[in-house]
């Protein structure tokens, strides 16, 4: 039986210290932290929240690490976008869909 | 009694320039007269020439003049072949250049312009203030060469996407204090690397090998046999990779 998974961002920044969340292994790192494979492997969906008070800005190479593994698997944005539902406003979605573009044109050349 | 007969005047020719191997043995008869017998001394030359030979028909169909009037024709073709088709490539050069210049060099320009705006005018700020912008314009770029992707296959896509995703990742590792001055340096590195991948792109790549098919399609062919004998005389072992994607 699947269920939801809730991954929220925000907390990946330290208020009053930092506002952005960066690196390609730090993203990796989140995705491995998270289980993400797992959880697809059991047909799981996923909810990104990102409170844009506290996260002010997103690195391409951390959302690229972060789903990197996940397009290897799931290769469109189609399908990625039928499992992970972006809680974040316009602009995070905005990125998030441009990033994912990216991915899927690499892992298509690939 | 008729006295001796006088003998036969002689036509005697002026000797002419040239080579004492070249005489003639004999003269040529004169129309109404016999032939006579022509005494030639080792410095006199006697110029020959028949009146009414006919010439052979191969020389009567391709004279000097014919044969320099066919060179000229030929010539004359090959120049007109040779300029219509410079014009011709001449254009095709023009409207890809132009096509590449719209798709692709003038958004990203633009893109690189916004950021030199923010590295211009607020140089003192905070860098971190601008974590959101810089970001924003990388993945503008990126996003940009991946759909020009198909258009252009061998654009070094992976190449200018690794610099953009340095650069950011630096920017946003800044410390608390930095400012955009600070990154300007390395913002400019960038950027250069960047227009200059495309613009390699563009002469050597998309220009030459679009435009003069056969030449470049030689060219990768020899460069790639080259590098496959390289790498049997190396290994012992010949590849079987398959040849470079043709661009569309």
């Amino acid at each position: 039986m699947s269920i939801t998974c809730v991954i929220d961002l925000s907390k990946l920044v330290i208020p009053n210290k930092t506002d952005s969340i960066s690196g390609r292994g730090f993203g990796e790192g989140i995705a491995e932290r998270e289980k993400v494979m797992q959880h697809l492997e059991q047909n799981d969906k996923f909810i990104m929240r990102i409170d844009s008070k506290k996260v002010k800005a997103i690195n391409d190479s951390f959302i690229k690490g972060f789903f990197s593994e996940v397009f290897r698997t799931l290769k469109s944005r189609q399908r990625v976008r039928e499992v992970f539902e972006l809680d974040a406003s316009d602009n995070f979605k905005r990125l998030f869909e441009k990033n994912w573009a990216i991915l899927e044109a690499i892992n298509a050349a690939a | 009694m008729p006295g001796p007969v006088a003998p036969h005047p002689v036509h005697a020719v002026a000797p002419i320039q040239t080579a004492p191997s070249v005489r003639a043995s004999a003269a040529a008869p004169l129309l109404g007269q016999a032939p006579v017998p022509v005494a030639t001394s080792p410095k006199t030359t006697v110029r020959a020439q028949p009146i009414n030979s006919t010439p052979a028909p191969e020389e009567a169909a391709f004279n000097t003049s014919d044969k320099l009037a066919l060179i000229s024709l030929v010539v004359s073709v090959l120049t007109f072949v040779f300029t219509l088709s410079a014009g011709y490539q001449n254009k095709r050069i023009e409207i890809k250049a132009r096509k590449f210049d719209k798709l692709c060099l003038e958004p990203i320009e633009a893109g690189f312009k916004g950021l030199d705006n923010i590295f211009a005018n607020a140089k003192g700020d905070l860098a971190s203030v601008h974590h959101e912008a810089v970001a924003e314009v990388l993945t503008e770029i990126n996003y940009l060469l991946i759909q020009l992707k198909s258009i252009y296959p061998r654009l070094d896509f992976d190449g200018i996407e690794r610099r953009c995703d340095k650069f950011s990742e630096l920017f946003f590792d800044c410390e608390p204090t930095e400012r955009v001055a600070d990154y300007f340096a390395k913002y400019f590195y960038t950027k250069t690397q960047v227009l200059n991948s495309l613009f390699h792109y563009a002469i050597e790549d998309h220009i030459f090998i679009r435009l003069m098919p056969p030449i470049g399609k030689w060219w990768r062919d020899y460069r790639d046999g080259r590098q496959k004998k390289q790498v049997a005389a190396a290994t012992g072992v010949t590849p079987t990779s398959s040849p470079p994607k043709a661009e569309v």
